[in-house]
């Protein structure tokens, strides 16, 4: 009897979780836009306010983030100290690539992301700021867009999770 | 006949409306249908057997 | 000492030219004076008046044509590592034509003007570098020390008139490093000195620690605009001496003027061939009558560094010709 218990919890949770873990590509997304949303907002401050070279700006932005942004950012900015890179864009890229393999990013975010790079440092001030304000845009659109997929999919994942495990249970029971 | 059959059959049918509900209300409907249908064919495999008992005990009784 | 100097400038080049420029022969690179990177045309280095084109693997050749030329995406990394990827913090030197790069070299740049209101405002599709290397000579103010020091331990107010690249910044930098540290050998005891480095090219600043000597007693404002510097300097370091390159517009005159009527001494620049170019411009007009004490007039006629005249107060000259210069 007690086996039967101790069986039924774990495929409940077993499969209670893998449903949470499909959820959470969707309930996750959006948080991650937002975090990334106020890094650059950090970003813009440096370079509009501070007129930060990009190498410090980065340092001082990977210091006040945490988990793979903090890596994001402390990596490009070594690269680009370390002077084995001579292109922004390449390096944004290399470090954008890497980001979306540990966030719940989604590859149409990824190719917004990589394509700040290409105009990140490379115009004046004033050229810089407009460009700042079209790509909170851009993200406002994607953060909205992963919203909507949430509250599409997040409990429905969740739900399908559980109660298949409750069928499986009640079948082999 | 099993007290403990019916239960299950009773949980496979509210677990199957719950997912149908939450699976037209995320508007994938055709998925919906399809778990309904499942469930179906799941609860009739479970009971199969006594269908086919039923028939025979019919059928042997109307032969008698 | 300057054998290092052509290797920080090469560190702001892209890595394929930087590795091209450093295959020639180190005698010949470490007299190198310029690197020039035009799009589409071959690069071009000069060092002691002469000028070498190489090819991809850093031979020298004769004919442009079998040069490398460079490419666009070279002129743009390079313009990438000279702002350090961000182009925006070095607006206001773009927009007077140079950026300078850490170890106080001069990198000048070329492109499309862009306009408002009639006034530029920064430069686009940026296809012409110069690299200039910068190199602290020391002992290059020893011709010219005995003419600006006063018996009273104290020094003339001294104007030096040079045309570009004679070593006139290399000859300041020097008399700021003596002054500041003193010349036992002339019995001269050090002064306070307040330089105002606008394009941190004198003391080369880095982090704000200078690169170059300027000696034990001098302060250093570093990027600070002359006029303005100028007047920060004497109300809050107590200067005896300020140092400055390159005056020539009206406000640096007055601060200029204010400074002397404040009890301190000046030593600065301004582009000319003679004392004429600075009598005729009007910008400077009321430092023309009896404010400078010496005036130092140089030029290139023997290689850099040649001086050709030192003037007093009334513009007679002092000393004529040309003496047995060190080679800079």
């Amino acid at each position: 009897m007690i086996l039967k218990v101790i069986g039924g919890i774990m495929i409940l949770s077993a499969c209670g979780v893998l449903g949470i873990a499909a959820a959470n590509k969707y309930s996750l997304r959006p948080k991650d836009i937002r975090r990334f949303r106020a890094s650059i907002q950090m970003l813009e401050t440096e370079i509009i306010y501070g007129c930060t070279p990009l190498p410090h700006a980065f340092n001082n932005i990977s210091a006040k983030v945490e988990g793979p942004l903090k890596n994001f950012y402390s990596m490009i900015s070594d690269e680009l100290n370390g002077g084995c890179s001579y292109n922004l864009d390449t390096t944004w890229s290399k470090g954008v690539n890497k980001l979306v393999g540990e966030t719940f990013l989604k590859s149409a975010d990824k190719d917004l992301i990589a394509g700040f790079g290409k105009v990140l440092g490379s115009s004046d001030r004033e050229d810089q700021k407009k460009h700042f304000e079209l790509f909170y845009i851009q993200l406002k659109q994607h953060e909205e867009a992963a919203e909507e997929e949430r509250h599409k999919n997040e409990k429905m994942y969740k739900t399908l999770g559980f109660l298949s495990g409750l069928v499986i249970f009640i079948l082999l029971v | 006949m099993d007290v403990n059959l019916i239960f299950k059959i009773a949980a496979i049918g509210i677990i199957v409306a719950i997912l149908n509900r939450v699976l037209t209300q995320s508007g994938r409907d055709e998925i919906a249908m399809m778990t309904t249908l499942a469930g179906t064919v799941v609860v009739l495999l479970m009971i199969i057997g006594m269908i086919s008992k039923l028939f025979d005990t019919v059928r042997t009784m109307f032969q008698l | 000492m300057n054998h290092y100097k052509i290797h920080e400038v090469l560190k702001y080049m892209p890595k394929e030219i930087k590795g091209m420029i450093e295959k020639m022969q180190p005698l010949l690179l470490e007299s190198m004076e310029e690197v020039r990177l035009r799009q589409n045309k071959p690069i071009i280095l000069y060092g002691g008046g002469r000028e070498y084109i190489i090819d991809k693997n850093g031979q020298l050749v004769f004919d442009p044509r079998n040069a490398y030329a460079c490419t666009l995406e070279d002129i743009k990394n390079a313009v990438s590592l000279i702002t350090n990827f961000s182009l925006y913090s070095f607006e206001d030197d773009i927009r007077n034509g140079f950026v300078t790069i850490e170890g106080g070299h001069r990198v000048g740049i070329c492109g499309k003007a862009v306009l408002e209101n009639g006034r530029i405002r920064t430069f686009r599709d940026i296809s012409f570098i110069n690299y200039r290397v910068a190199r602290q000579v020391l002992g290059a103010a020893d011709k010219v020390l005995n003419h600006i020091i006063k018996i009273d331990n104290s020094i003339y107010n001294t104007l030096i008139i040079s045309p570009p690249q004679c070593g006139k910044t290399t000859i300041l930098r020097d008399i700021v490093r003596q002054i500041s540290g003193g010349i036992p050998s002339m019995g001269f005891k050090g002064k306070k000195v307040g330089l105002i480095d606008e394009r941190n090219e004198i003391a080369a600043c880095s982090m704000g620690l200078p690169k170059n000597d300027v000696g034990i007693r001098t302060d250093v404002l570093d990027g600070c605009p002359k006029a303005e510097g100028i007047l920060i300097m004497i109300r809050s370091m107590s200067p005896e001496v300020i140092a400055t390159d390159e005056i020539g517009r009206n406000d640096d005159a007055g601060a200029v003027l204010d400074a002397i009527n404040a009890g301190v001494k000046i030593i600065t620049t301004i582009h000319g061939s003679d004392i004429e170019d600075f009598l005729r411009k009007p910008a400077l007009e009321k430092l023309h009558k009896n404010l400078f004490e010496r005036y130092i007039i140089m030029s290139r006629r023997q290689g850099v560094g040649t001086l050709e005249a030192v003037l007093d107060i009334n513009y007679k000259v002092l000393k004529n010709g040309l003496t047995k210069e060190r080679n800079l």
